[in-house]
């Protein structure tokens, strides 16, 4: 039905057009450039990671976490000297003649001790105000919801660690920031919407269906191109994404928990930053594939590359947009919600969906929206190849 | 072999524009011939299955074709109209894709490019981008593209189109070498390219066949019924609203104009040996 030849060919088709690679460049380069600028300032080049050790020892001090408790989080540098260790502030105290330096690493020591354990207690509040919700439980989706959110609370042991660099927050930022996991979709709709148009614009169109190999065989080596140019495109620019931010930011020395990062402190998802990353990076490979489908199936209905690249960037572009300007509700999807949700901004980032609890109701079944999102996904993307392949392999040359 | 082509019909909404046409095609070159708009291409693109007939078949041995699929694309030669390449594409490369998509791959493939190339007078371009390639160069290309998978059934519409007088010659020649055992059809509006290799001509008019006769009974048929003498610039204008005129040459004592018709013009003129092109003059009238 296929052979290599085909397969080799196709992808030339795809990656022989420089627009691809023009625009994959460009928002590479733009990338680093704003990570770059990140690099050079003060907080992100002077850190108290050196510190950890000292300072981890130090908040495991109830004491210490009663003080900042009564004091409402908002302790001052002068109060908490009892508790930390003088080697953190002889450290401090060695760029004292930089007023830039000394300022924000104190700046830091404070903020990172007060936000550390209002996020431990803000979560053990969570959590106990759940309990309470399950036990005077109605019945209802919504309290089933917390219920599923309680248990997986419960059976995920997440532990807290301190926030001492921003490349941790950073490098999740990477696939959670709108514009960056945009840009990789983009450079995929670009590559792949003239994928069966273009053969009308070439008027290669007879040959290919007059050949013994016919539409079955051209699909096939079609679809098979089109994967292998995704998951090269999702592959390069993540790596490159991951690798500027690690340098910039510099890399995270020891691996945190995703819960200790800024915005995830109520996940019940237990795993490292870097597995989480790992998660944003399979997610995006899932929505390219999905995206890529959707783009298949508008070209091979269609007589130029336009309306595939204007379409499929709508579907995508239209979803993200939704999905970062509404405000989600509390562990239950609603009708309204669920564009958002499911959509395929939110496949990359995922980040909304794993911060706090997310279900969706499916006919009674309370379901975590991260998991129908990725069956929603795939299915959307087995059915445009199913609607492809029918419309390739009934297509006439009329023209 | 035999393809049979049997009440094949397609309508584009209110227009017909291929009406229940049936004939048999056997070894050797067939000439479709037809003014434009007459539904040659049409009936070409059904005939290789990218174009779903409204009504009708077409059988090879006494199977539709729909059902043989590859077997019976694997016989089969198409060169369309317009000869549609991938301008960054190097001669070579777009060669070896559409040999893949025959089934041809490897060392077969490239030795079969290479003989072609050979054949169409490519050989030294092999590396050439296809976007800068001349009209000509393109469609001999784009017989290349169609014998790779040494076809039985070679169905060509319009192949000469735009080239110049040497490329035709050359073109209606490798035709004609490969005729033997090979069921060829060929579509032109240029009656000299079947004229010397068709043995049966497929005459075509508004989506109906309206002869399918050898080109010697053809000939027969307007015998006596051609007729040539040289008039003035005055008369020609009145001359070509009473009779069917084919050729005009410019003469140095007026002109002279060929007239074909049923009868005789009533002023002093010459019976000639009719050609081909006075078939078609005498089946569409109009001057030629």
């Amino acid at each position: 039905m296929m052979n290599m030849e085909m397969l080799k060919t196709e992808v030339y088709k795809i990656c022989s057009k420089k627009v691809v690679w023009i625009a994959m460049v460009l928002f590479l380069a733009m990338f680093f450039a704003l990570q770059f600028q990140q690099s050079e300032k003060v907080g992100v080049k002077y850190t108290l990671e050196p510190m950890r050790a000292e300072l981890t020892s130090a908040v495991e001090n109830a004491d210490f976490h009663d003080f900042v408790r009564r004091n409402n989080y908002a302790c001052s540098i002068d109060e908490i000297t009892q508790y930390v260790p003088k080697t953190v502030f002889a450290y401090i105290e060695q760029y004292k003649n930089n007023d830039r330096i000394y300022g924000s690493l104190r700046s830091s020591l404070i903020n990172t001790i007060n936000k550390y354990y209002a996020r431990i207690d803000n979560r053990a509040a969570t959590i106990s105000e759940l309990a309470e919700d399950v036990a005077s439980s109605d019945g209802s989706a919504l309290a089933r919801a917390k219920e599923k959110q309680l248990q997986a609370y419960q059976s995920t042991p997440v532990t807290m660690e301190l926030n001492l660099e921003s490349s941790a927050n950073n490098l999740i930022d990477v696939n959670h920031a709108a514009v960056f996991p945009g840009l990789i979709m983009l450079v995929i709709i670009v590559g792949l919407a003239g994928i069966y148009s273009d053969e009308y614009t070439s008027g290669t169109q007879s040959a290919l269906l007059t050949a013994c190999k016919g539409r079955r065989g051209v699909f096939l080596s079609k679809l098979f191109a089109a994967w292998i140019f995704i998951t090269a495109v999702v592959g390069i620019m993540e790596l490159f994404y991951m690798t500027t931010t690690a340098i910039c930011h510099h890399a995270p020395s020891t691996t945190i928990s995703a819960a200790s990062t800024y915005g995830l402190s109520l996940t019940a998802y237990g795993g490292s930053v870097y597995a989480f990353c790992f998660r944003q990076v399979l997610g995006t490979l899932l929505a390219g594939y999905t995206l890529g489908s959707i783009v298949m199936c508008i070209s091979a209905f269609g007589k130029n590359a336009l309306i595939p690249f204007f379409a499929a960037g709508l579907v995508y572009g239209g979803t993200a947009l939704y999905a970062n300007m509404i405000s989600f509700p509390a562990y239950l999807s609603v009708v309204w919600s669920l564009p958002g949700e499911l959509s395929l901004f939110m496949l990359q980032t995922q980040y909304e969906l794993v911060a706090a609890g997310h279900y969706t109701n499916v006919f009674g079944l309370i379901v975590p929206t991260l998991t129908v999102n990725v069956i929603f996904n795939a299915a959307i993307a087995v059915v445009c190849l199913l609607l492809c392949y029918k419309t390739y392999t009934r297509k006439q040359v009329k023209g | 072999m035999k393809l049979s082509v049997q009440n094949l019909t397609k309508e584009f909404g209110e227009t017909c524009a291929v009406k229940h046409v049936s004939f048999d095609l056997s070894y050797g070159v067939y000439g479709l011939l037809g003014p434009n708009g007459a539904g040659k291409t049409t009936l070409m693109k059904m005939m290789v299955d990218i174009l779903a007939p409204s009504e009708g078949k077409v059988l090879l041995d006494g199977v539709n074709i729909k059902e043989l699929g590859a077997s019976y694309r694997d016989k089969l030669g198409y060169m369309p109209q317009e000869i549609g390449v991938y301008k960054n594409f190097s001669a070579r490369r777009f060669l070896k894709y559409i040999a893949a998509l025959k089934g041809i791959t490897g060392k077969a493939a490239d030795e079969k490019i290479e003989e072609l190339l050979d054949l169409v007078g490519l050989k030294d371009t092999g590396k050439k981008k296809l976007g800068g390639f001349s009209g000509g160069m393109l469609r001999r290309i784009g017989l290349a593209q169609t014998l790779l998978n040494d076809p039985k059934i070679l169905i060509f519409d319009e192949p000469t189109a735009g080239l110049d007088p040497q490329e035709r010659i050359r073109f209606r020649n490798i035709i004609s070498e490969l005729s033997e055992n090979r069921i060829v059809l060929l579509s032109t509006h240029i009656i000299s390219d079947i004229e010397f290799i068709a043995g049966q001509v497929i005459i075509m008019r508004n989506g109906a066949i309206l002869t399918i006769d050898t080109t010697e009974n053809l000939l027969q048929e307007v015998e006596g019924r051609v007729w040539t003498t040289v008039v003035s610039h005055a008369e020609l204008d009145r001359l070509k609203k009473q009779f069917t005129i084919g050729n005009i040459v410019q003469r140095s004592n007026g002109v002279e104009i060929r007239i074909v018709g049923d009868r005789q013009p009533p002023f002093p003129c010459k019976t000639v040996k009719p050609i081909l092109e006075d078939v078609f003059s005498y089946y569409f009238g109009g001057n030629v």
